[in-house]
C-alpha cells in the first residue's frame, strides 16, 4: 500500500462533468444499424409462397397462410409467411434462404402494444410502419444459403451437333445429378404446375439419396414415359420452380432446378431389365376389354394405367411403330429412339397389345371397335398439317414440317436441296429447321412476329440459331411462286421456288391481346429457296368418326369432360386431339385421368 | 331517307344472310364426317342468328347496331382464295371460307355505303359493314388461336 | 492428459459441520444474486462471518440445448448455439461452425478467417468489460461497472453494425461469415478501441490503485499451480497461476498464428492477480484488434459454397474443436452419424470446472462478504455450465 492507493480512486470525480452516455428516450431516438435484424418485411408480390422460410425456421415462428386477394397460380402457392414474434429469435435464416429474395428485415425494433395477439402478422400483407424501410437486414452481396446456379449439363458443341443426329444433351453423371438435386427445397410449386402432377420433390429426393428404384417408382405413378419426358418435356415445372424465382449470389437470375434432367437421370440409370424390381405389375385380369386408338404418349399412357388395373388393352396404331409425334415428329438428336423404345417396351411388357399398321376408319371402323370393347380411348393427336394458305402453297417445293420430320425418322432421303425456308415459330418449325441444318442445308426461319412472341421453347430457338439457322422476324409470307423459266433453265439447278414475303411491324391493335403483325406497304421481298417447309400448325383428322358414333364434336374436337369422357359414355378422348397445351406431358396426364375414369366405369358396369 | 329505301336496304341484308345460311346448309349436306358437319352447323346457326337480327331491325324500324368496326387482323387479305371440295374440308378451310365470306359481305356494304347519296342510308350500310367486320374478326381470331398457333 | 493427473477429490476432505449444534447458519446465495453472475446457487454454511462449507447448486438454467441440437438440422443449430453463453456467444458460433467444417471437409475463405478472428477478439473485449464491472461491483465499486458496461455497449454497437444484432450476433455461420464489413466500419473500430483504451486507463487507476480493492482482493481465492491440472483450470485462472497456457497460441487456430502476441502470465494466483491479468488481456485484445484491422484482406469471398441447408448431410465422424474464450478453453464435441442432424453435441464451458468444484474448494474459510468477489474472480457464466 502506498499513498497513491488512497488518492487515486478519487479520480472518478472527473467523470461527473462529462456528458452522459445514455440515450434519453423518447427525446432521442436511436435507430437500429443499417443491418439490424428487426421486424420482417416481405414483398408480397415477389414472394412465391414456397415456404422455405417456414422450413428453415428452427423456432417454427413462421406459418404459411392464405391471403385474401392472392389466389394461387402457377409458380405461386398464394400463401405468405406469417411471423410469430413470440417465437422468432431474429436469426434471419429465413431471409438468407428465401429463393425469391422477397423477405427482409427492417431496422425497427420497438413495438409496444397491450394486445399480445398483434405480434403475429403477415409482413407485406398487413401494413406496418416499417414496410418501406430501406434499412435493416438483407442478404449480403454474394451470400446465399441456396445455390442459384444449375449444374451445367454436358452438351455437344454446336459445330459438332449439326454434323449428325447424335443426342445433344449428354445427361448428368451421378455426382452432377446429386448436386443438382440438392438445390431443391421441396416446396412443391412444381407439382401444382405439372399437368400430370408428378411427385417432383419426391423423385428429386430419391436422386439425392441415391434411391433410384424408388425414384423410378415415383415417376411411373404418374408418367410411364420418363425417358422421353426426361428429354423433351416442355417442363412447365421449371418455370414454376421457386429456386428460379430470384437472383443468385452473382446477381444473375437464378436457374430453376433442372427437374427434367433429373427425371431423365433416374430413368437412364435403371436398366430396363431392372424395371421389374421397382415397378408394379398388372392386377389380375378383370375380364374387361379396352381399345385405344393411337399409340402416341397419350394413348399408351392410358393403356399402361388401364393394364395395371387388369384390363385387357389393345392399341390400334396406323404407323409402323409407337410413340406418335414423339417418334415421327421430334428428331432423334433430342429424343433418341432407344430411349423412347425403352418406355414403350416397359408398357408392352405388362401385356399391352399394340397392333401396328392398323388405321381406324380405314382398316376397321370406330363403330366396330366400340362394339367389340367395353370402352374406347381416342388419342389420335393432330396428324393433319395446316397449309400456309397463301397463293401458290400447292407448289411442289412447299413441304409440310411434320412430314419432313417423319421422313427423317424413317431414314428416307429428305431431298431438301441447299437452301430452305422454314415458315413458323413453334417447336415443329425449330425441329424442322435443325433437321434441315443436319441435312446440310442453309436455313432461314420466317416468322410473322418477333422472336419474343415465338411459341417455341426459348432453348430451342437459341440452339437453332447457334447451329446456324437465320431467324427472319416479322416476315409475312404472301405468295409462293414458280421460278420463271429463264432462270430455271440453268442446267443442274435444282427446282426451287420463290417466296414473296412482306416485312411487318407489330401493332398493338387490341388491349390485352398480343400485337398483330401489319405489313409495311411496299416492303415486299422475294427470296429463292430450294424447299419451303410450312410449320404453322397441325390439326386433327377426325374423318374416322361418323355422326352415328354419337360423339359430340365442336370445332373439330370431341367435346370431353375433365376426365376425358365424350358424350358417349364408353368413349373417351384426350391428348393433342382435345387439350389446349398440345404437349407430351398433357397427353400423358389426359391418358392417366381417362384411364382412372374408365376403370371406374368398367368396374361399375356390373359383374 | 324514304321509307322504301330503308326497307329495301334491310331486305337486301336479309337476303344476304339467308344466302349465307343456305351456303352452310348446302356444305353441311355434303359433309363427309361428323366433325365437318358439326362445325358447319355451328356456323350456320350463327348466320341464322344474323337473319334474326336483321328481322328485328326491320320490325323496329331502325338500325341500332354499333358503328365501330372490329380490328382487322389482316388474315382475310392474306389467305388464298381457292375453295376446296366440301368432302375434304378441314377446320382450316372451313374457317377460311367463313372469313372470306364475311369479308366479302363487309366489302359489299362498304361499297353500298360509299355509293349511297342519302346520309342516313350511308349510315345504315356503314353500320351493317361494321357488323360484318365483327363477324370477320371473330373468325380471324379463331383462326389465329386454333390454326395458326405456331405462325 | 491422463486421468491420474486429475485425482478424485474425496468428499471426506470436506468439513462435515454439525448443523444441529446451533453454531452454524445455512445461507443460500442465489439463484438470484448479483454476485453469482447468473442463475445458480451457493449453499453456504457459515460460522460467524466465515464460510465453513460451500455447495454449488445448478439446475436453474437448464435449457437442454445439446439435446435440442439433435433434433435440428445442422444449419438450424447455428442460431441456437450462441445462446449457450449469453455474454460471449461468438465462441459457440465459431466452435460449432469449425467442427462442422472439419467434419464436412469445408475450406473457409481467408477473408472469413480474419473476420472470425476479429469478431472473437471484439467479443473477448466486450465480455471482459462486463466482467470487470461485476468484479468491481462485488467489492462495492459500482461506478466502475457503469463505465465498463458503457464501453461494452460501444463494442456492441460495432457488433450491431457488423452483424445486425447486439447480443446474439449469429455472424459466424458454417462456411464462413454472413457478410463483409460495412463501409467505414474498420475506422469506427479503431475509434472505439481508442475510447475503450482511455477508459481502461481510468479503470486501472481507480481500481488497481485502490486500497479497498487491494485489501479485499489480494490473497483471496489463492489457486496453487498444482491445482490447475487437478481441476482442469484453463484461461486467465491458469495463467494467473503462472502457466503460460493460451489456446490461441497452443492450437494456433484462425488467424492467430499470423498475429503477434504472447500469453500474459501472472505469479500470485489470487483474485487480485487474476483481475489484473484480465485487465492486461483487454489491452492485449485492443492490440490484436488493431493488428487484425491492419491485416484484414480488402477483397475476397467471405463464405464457402455449402450444400442446401435443408438437406445438408455431414459424413459420419466426430471431432472436438476448442478455442480460447475469456474464461479459458471453450469447446464443442460434435458427432455425426452421416445424417442431416447432429447425433450428439457436447459443449465444454470452462465455467463448469471453475464455478462448481473449484468454487466449492476455494470458498471455505472465506469471509461471507467476499464470496461474491471470489466467485466473480473465477469469471463464471452459469448458462454454459448447464447448456
Ligand atoms: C415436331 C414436333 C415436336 C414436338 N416437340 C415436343 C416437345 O419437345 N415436347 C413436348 O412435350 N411435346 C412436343 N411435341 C408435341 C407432342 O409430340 C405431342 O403433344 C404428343 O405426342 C401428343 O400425344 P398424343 O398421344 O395426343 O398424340 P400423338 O403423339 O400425335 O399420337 C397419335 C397417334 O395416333 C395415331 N393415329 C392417328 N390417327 C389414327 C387412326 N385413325 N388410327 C390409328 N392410329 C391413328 C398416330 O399415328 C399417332 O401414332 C412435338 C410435336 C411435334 C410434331
Ligand atoms: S418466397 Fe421467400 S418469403 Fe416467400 S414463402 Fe418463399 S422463402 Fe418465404
Ligand atoms: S428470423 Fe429466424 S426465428 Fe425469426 S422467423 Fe426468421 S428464421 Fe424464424
Amino acid at each position: 500500500m502506498n499513498i497513491k492507493d488512497f488518492i487515486a480512486p478519487f479520480a472518478v470525480w472527473k467523470r461527473a462533468f462529462e456528458k452522459p452516455f445514455t440515450v434519453r428516450k423518447p427525446i432521442d431516438e436511436r435507430p437500429g444499424a443499417p443491418r439490424y435484424r428487426g421486424f420482417h418485411i416481405n414483398d408480397a408480390k415477389a414472394c412465391v409462397g414456397c415456404g422455405s422460410c417456414e422450413a428453415i425456421c428452427m423456432n417454427q415462428a413462421i406459418d404459411l397462410v392464405p391471403v385474401a386477394g392472392l389466389p394461387a397460380k402457377e409458380g405461386d402457392s398464394g400463401l405468405r409467411p406469417r411471423v410469430d414474434y413470440g417465437r422468432c429469435c431474429w436469426c434471419a435464416l429465413c431471409v438468407d434462404i428465401c429463393p425469391s429474395g422477397s423477405l427482409g428485415m427492417s431496422n425497427e425494433y420497438v413495438w409496444v402494444d397491450a394486445d399480445p395477439e398483434v405480434f403475429r402478422y403477415t409482413p407485406g400483407v398487413e401494413a406496418k410502419p416499417w414496410d418501406k424501410s430501406e434499412l435493416g437486414y438483407r442478404r449480403a452481396e454474394g451470400y446465399r444459403l441456396l445455390d442459384g446456379q444449375r449444374v451445367a449439363m454436358p452438351e455437344l458443341d454446336h459445330q459438332a451437333a449439326v454434323q449428325s443426329f447424335l443426342e445433344l444433351v449428354r445427361g448428368y453423371s451421378r455426382q452432377q445429378a446429386e448436386r443438382e438435386a440438392d438445390r431443391c427445397v421441396a416446396c412443391g410449386l412444381c407439382v401444382a404446375s405439372c399437368p400430370a402432377h408428378m411427385d417432383i420433390p419426391g423423385y428429386i429426393k430419391a436422386v439425392r439419396d441415391g434411391q433410384l428404384d424408388e425414384g423410378l417408382n415415383l415417376l411411373y405413378e404418374t408418367n410411364p414415359f420418363p425417358e422421353a419426358c426426361g428429354r423433351i418435356c416442355t417442363h412447365r415445372c421449371e418455370a414454376a420452380c421457386s429456386i428460379g424465382a430470384g437472383t443468385g449470389a452473382d446477381g444473375e437470375p437464378a436457374d430453376p432446378v433442372a427437374i427434367r434432367w433429373l427425371k431423365r437421370y433416374i430413368a437412364d440409370q435403371v436398366e430396363l431389365a431392372d424395371y421389374g424390381r421397382a415397378l408394379p405389375r398388372a392386377e389380375p385380369d378383370s375380364g374387361r376389354r379396352v381399345a385405344v386408338v393411337g399409340a402416341g404418349p397419350g394413348g399408351l399412357a392410358a393403356a399402361y394405367y388401364l393394364r395395371l388395373q387388369g384390363h385387357a388393352v389393345t392399341v390400334l396404331e396406323k404407323d409402323e411403330a409407337g410413340g406418335g409425334m414423339l417418334r415421327y415428329g421430334i428428331p432423334e438428336y433430342r429424343l433418341p429412339y432407344p430411349a423412347l423404345d425403352k418406355d414403350i417396351a416397359w408398357i408392352q411388357s405388362l401385356g399391352v397389345d399394340i397392333r401396328y399398321g392398323t388405321a381406324v376408319g380405314v382398316d376397321l371402323s370406330l363403330a366396330d371397335l366400340a362394339a367389340s370393347h367395353d370402352a374406347v380411348y381416342l388419342s389420335t393427336g393432330l396428324p393433319a398439317p395446316y397449309r400456309l394458305d397463301v397463293p401458290g402453297d400447292d407448289h411442289p417445293r412447299v413441304l409440310d414440317g411434320v412430314a419432313v420430320l417423319a421422313a427423317a425418322t424413317r431414314g428416307q432421303s429428305l431431298g431438301l436441296g441447299k437452301t430452305v425456308a422454314v415458315v413458323g415459330g413453334g417447336n415443329v418449325a425449330m425441329d424442322a429447321a435443325r433437321t434441315a441444318l443436319r441435312a446440310g442445308c442453309a436455313v432461314d426461319i420466317l416468322y410473322r412476329r418477333r422472336e419474343a412472341d415465338m411459341p417455341a421453347d426459348p432453348d430451342e430457338i437459341r440452339e437453332a440459331k447457334a447451329e446456324g439457322a437465320r431467324l427472319v422476324e416479322k416476315a409475312i409470307p404472301l405468295e409462293v411462286k414458280a421460278i420463271p423459266l429463264e432462270v430455271k433453265a440453268i442446267p443442274g439447278d435444282p427446282a426451287g421456288a420463290l417466296v414473296a414475303w412482306n416485312e411487318a411491324r407489330m401493332v398493338q391493335k387490341e388491349d390485352g391481346q398480343r400485337p398483330v403483325p401489319e405489313p409495311i406497304p411496299g416492303a415486299v421481298h422475294e427470296d429463292r429457296y430450294d424447299s419451303i417447309i410450312a410449320a404453322i400448325g397441325q390439326g386433327p383428322d377426325l374423318a374416322f368418326v361418323a355422326e352415328s358414333d354419337g360423339i359430340e364434336i365442336r370445332r373439330f374436337k370431341p367435346v370431353v369432360a375433365s376426365d376425358g369422357r365424350t358424350s358417349r359414355a364408353t368413349i373417351f378422348a384426350g391428348g393433342d386431339l382435345t387439350n389446349e397445351r398440345k404437349d407430351a406431358i398433357s397427353a400423358i396426364a389426359d391418358g392417366h385421368r381417362a384411364a382412372l375414369a374408365m376403370d371406374r366405369l368398367l368396374r361399375a358396369k356390373g359383374n | 331517307m324514304k321509307h322504301d329505301e330503308f326497307a329495301a336496304a334491310l331486305a337486301f341484308a336479309l337476303e344476304r344472310e339467308q344466302a349465307a345460311v343456305a351456303f352452310y346448309a348446302d356444305l353441311e349436306s355434303r359433309a363427309a364426317f361428323a366433325a365437318q358437319k358439326a362445325t358447319l352447323a355451328e356456323f350456320r346457326l350463327m348466320e341464322e342468328g344474323h337473319v334474326a337480327l336483321v328481322r328485328s331491325l326491320q320490325a323496329r324500324g331502325e338500325v341500332n347496331l354499333s358503328a365501330t368496326a372490329a380490328v382487322d387482323l389482316g388474315l382475310a387479305r392474306q389467305l388464298a382464295a381457292d375453295e376446296p371440295p366440301p368432302a375434304e374440308l378441314d377446320f382450316q378451310q372451313i374457317l377460311k371460307l367463313a372469313i372470306k365470306k364475311e369479308e366479302r359481305s363487309g366489302d359489299l356494304y362498304g361499297q353500298l355505303a360509299a355509293a349511297a347519296l342519302d346520309p342516313e342510308l350511308r349510315e345504315i350500310f356503314g353500320r351493317l359493314a361494321a357488323e360484318e367486320s365483327r363477324h370477320r374478326h371473330y373468325f380471324e381470331a379463331l383462326y389465329e388461336s386454333e390454326v395458326a398457333r405456331d405462325n | 492428459m491422463s486421468r491420474a493427473k486429475a485425482p478424485y477429490i474425496a468428499p471426506a476432505e470436506r468439513a462435515a459441520p454439525d448443523l444441529d449444534s446451533g453454531k452454524y447458519l445455512v445461507m443460500w446465495q442465489g439463484p438470484n444474486h448479483p454476485g453469482i453472475t447468473g442463475n445458480m446457487s451457493l449453499r453456504l454454511v457459515i460460522e460467524g462471518d466465515s464460510v465453513v462449507d460451500c455447495e454449488t447448486h445448478v439446475g436453474y438454467l437448464h435449457r437442454g440445448f445439446e439435446k435440442l441440437m439433435e433434433r435440428r438440422l445442422w444449419m438450424q443449430n447455428f442460431p441456437l448455439v450462441c445462446r449457450i453463453a449469453v455474454p460471449e456467444p461468438d465462441f459457440n458460433e465459431y466452435c460449432y461452425a469449425a467442427a462442422l467444417e472439419e467434419l464436412a471437409g469445408i475450406e473457409v475463405p481467408d477473408k472469413a478467417v480474419w473476420l472470425r478472428t476479429l469478431s472473437l477478439e471484439m467479443i473477448r473485449l466486450a465480455s471482459f468489460l462486463m466482467w470487470i464491472g461485476g468484479q468491481a461491483g462485488a467489492f462495492g465499486h459500482g461506478t466502475i461497472a457503469q463505465w465498463s458496461v458503457t464501453m461494452r455497449d460501444y463494442v456492441l454497437d460495432l457488433f450491431e453494425e457488423l452483424t445486425g444484432g447486439r447480443i446474439y450476433h449469429m455472424y459466424i455461420i458454417p462456411g464462413g461469415v454472413r457478410g463483409d464489413v460495412p463501409a467505414g466500419f474498420l475506422r469506427r473500430v479503431l475509434e472505439t478501441m481508442d475510447t475503450v483504451r482511455k477508459n481502461l486507463d481510468d479503470i486501472e487507476l481507480v481500481m488497481f490503485h485502490n486500497v479497498v480493492y487491494k485489501m479485499r482482493a489480494q490473497g483471496l481465492g489463492y489457486i496453487p499451480p498444482d491445482w490447475v491440472d487437478q481441476y482442469g483450470i484453463t484461461g486467465p485462472n491458469a495463467r494467473a497461476a503462472g502457466l503460460p497456457r493460451d489456446l490461441r497460441k497452443d492450437l494456433g487456430y484462425l488467424a492467430y498464428p499470423r498475429l503477434s502476441f504472447e500469453p500474459i502470465v501472472g505469479t500470485v494466483s489470487d483474485a487480485f492477480e487474476r483481475s489484473r491479468l484480465r485487465l492486461l488481456e483487454m489491452y492485449q485484445s485492443i492490440d490484436l484488434i488493431r493488428q487484425i484491422v491492419d491485416m484484414l484482406p480488402a477483397r475476397g469471398a467471405f463464405r464457402a459454397k455449402l450444400p442446401n441447408p435443408l438437406h445438408w448431410k455431414i459424413p459420419a465422424g466426430e471431432t472436438y474443436v476448442a478455442a480460447e474464450c475469456t474464461r479459458g478453453e471453450y469447446g464443442f464435441y460434435v458427432v455425426s452419424d452421416g445424417g442431416d442432424k447432429p447425433r450428439r453435441v457436447a459443449v465444454r464451458g470452462p465455467s463448469y470446472t471453475h464455478g462448481v468444484a473449484l468454487m466449492e474448494r476455494l470458498a471455505r474459510g472465506v469471509n461471507i462478504a467476499d464470496v461474491a468477489g471470489l466467485m466473480v474472480s473465477l469469471h463464471t457464466y452459469p448458462p454454459e455450465i448447464e447448456r
